[in-house]
């Protein structure tokens, strides 16, 4: 059983969602590599970049800190982010350990890593605070947009912590952790109650990553993706990306609504 | 729990029984005159319902009562009524408000074995609390619910047309409240008289609720602090930057 998968490698389907199924049982996360090509992201890496340092100016305007490295959705920017769901081995592992045919998305944000800083994610935290033991409502990863090393600011993950209702003490998480260490391409799933953190950039460069979780359909979204993407008018049209985005999921909003939906609307 | 009305105080033993039944019950909440009331109110909602829904309405159905009926969130979203809610899901939201009135000789939509939950989710937590306000008495002949006690735990199958449930014989202005993973289904009413109830369902706060109830209530100025809890005005994603900036205090 291995939780770190090459898929350039053209691994077997059967034995990878197999050992990837145990891995986020047992570790609480796994890492597929080469899952984009660098070329893919690279569009994405520089408007990410931008929307940071937009939405930070917004902050400052108002005399507020801006939480440096996250924005506030992804899919404000641009649906070539969305777009990354239409990969088929992308969307295979992350939905693997939900076994949900109609996931959600709960939330796509960056997690980059200011030069010679931290961001707002270098506190331990998990992503969601409700503990139903077995029961996975949904599954967070992490895309790379840069090289993720050591020296600037490697995700940190505490391997089984999943597990546990108590947060981990600061001794327990480093004597335990392990650093996520990768390449541009490379994605990091992992259970959304399990313990992790960013880690200090001490380079003089940004250290690019975006954020995503998918949940089971009756989760709310950190961000109403449907309303959005609507009022800016690039509602997407494939299936899948519907169901990601909230078209059927979304509260009715008029009792026109209730009766006006298609008979495939539902809250699945 | 200082702020708890009195008449709410149920022993542990009323949620123990909850839990292992799958429902419980308070009878005479409400005064019969005022059912009556809004049974006349929330009925006159079924034409202006079917002008809207057209072949798509269901017979016995009004959704969002609250329309018809100005008092109705004071009346029925308050905590007298629901601190048996908050009790056993903790922070909640309401998810759905709708009425469903069975006329002299038929049943309804709801006249067939069904879960208000049908999504997977944790088999040890209740997430979701439904709740039905009688606006009339409710008994076998006038197609009283019928609830299967221990369906809730369990999530694989559904009994089957022919299991024997149990119908409760309750006064009007009685409260059923039930895990939304419970068995049930409304019978056929016999009598002489529609039977009728408002149906309500409860979420846990981090769900999506059926109904986007800040938007639909984005007018009602009278909503009182917990009455916008409940209707989740504090839960409602951002759907914009400009709502997410704000939210974050810049």
């Amino acid at each position: 059983m291995t939780n770190d998968l090459d898929l350039r490698a053209r691994p077997g389907a059967g034995s990878v969602a197999n050992d990837m199924a145990a891995a986020f049982a047992g570790a609480g996360f796994y890492i597929a590599r080469n899952v984009f090509e660098v070329y893919e992201l690279a569009p994405l890496k520089t408007i990410a970049g931008n929307a940071i340092e937009a939405e930070a100016l917004r902050y400052q305007a108002a005399g507020q800190p801006p939480p440096y490295g996250r924005v506030f959705t992804c899919l404000h920017y641009e649906n070539a982010f969305l777009e990354l769901f239409l990969n088929d081995r992308f969307y295979d592992l992350f939905c693997l350990p939900l076994q949900e045919p109609y996931p959600v998305l709960h939330v796509y944000t960056t997690s980059s890593v200011p030069p010679a800083s931290v961001n707002v994610f270098n506190q331990l935290h998990v992503d969601s605070a409700y503990d139903y033991g077995d029961f996975v409502e949904g599954v967070g990863c992490i895309i790379m947009l840069d090289e993720f090393t050591v020296s600037n600011g490697a995700t940190w993950v505490l391997p089984g912590s999943h597990c546990s209702p108590e947060q981990p003490s600061e001794s327990v998480f480093r004597e335990g952790a392990v650093r996520i260490i990768g390449a541009p391409g490379d994605v990091l799933f992992f259970h959304p109650r399990l313990w992790h953190r960013s880690g200090q950039n001490h380079t003089k460069e940004w250290r690019h990553s975006l954020s995503v979780g998918i949940s089971r359909p009756y989760i709310r979204p950190h961000v109403d993706h449907y309303r959005l993407l609507e009022s800016l008018g690039r509602l997407p049209r494939h299936p899948r990306l519907r169901q990601l985005v909230g078209v059927h999921t979304r509260p009715y909003d008029s009792l026109e609504d209730y009766y006006g939906r298609s008979p495939g609307r539902s809250h699945a | 729990m200082d702020d708890l009305p009195a008449a709410a105080m149920l022993d542990s033993n009323w949620f123990r029984l909850f839990h292992q039944r799958g429902y419980n019950v308070r009878e005479s909440v409400l005064p019969r005159d005022l059912c009556a009331a809004i049974s006349t109110d929330v009925l006159r909602g079924a034409e202006a319902e079917r002008a809207v829904a057209g072949e798509r309405y269901r017979n016995g159905v009004v959704t969002l009562p609250f329309r018809y009926r100005a008092s109705l969130s004071d009346e029925i979203i308050n905590k007298e009524i629901l601190w048996p809610v908050d009790r056993i899901l903790g922070d909640n939201i309401l998810y759905l408000f709708m009425s469903s009135f069975m006329s002299p000789g038929e049943g309804n939509y709801s006249s067939v074995i069904h879960r208000d939950v049908n999504s997977a989710t944790p088999a040890d937590r209740v997430v979701f609390v439904g709740m039905l306000v009688l606006l009339s008495d409710f008994q076998k002949k006038n197609g009283g619910t019928v609830f299967f006690p221990g369906s809730h735990l369990d999530d694989l199958c559904l009994p089957d047309e022919t299991s024997q449930g149990e119908c409760l014989t309750l006064p009007a202005g009685s409260v059923i409240y039930f895990d939304g993973r419970l068995a049930h289904k409304g019978g056929v009413n016999h009598s002489t008289s529609t039977r009728g109830c408002l149906a309500l369902g409860f979420c846990r706060d981090f769900m999506t609720p059926r109904f986007d109830f800040p938007a639909l209530l984005a007018n009602d100025e009278k909503l009182n602090i917990y009455q916008k809890k409940k209707y989740g005005f504090r839960n409602r994603p951002p759907g914009s930057l400009d709502e997410f900036l704000l939210r974050s205090g810049s």
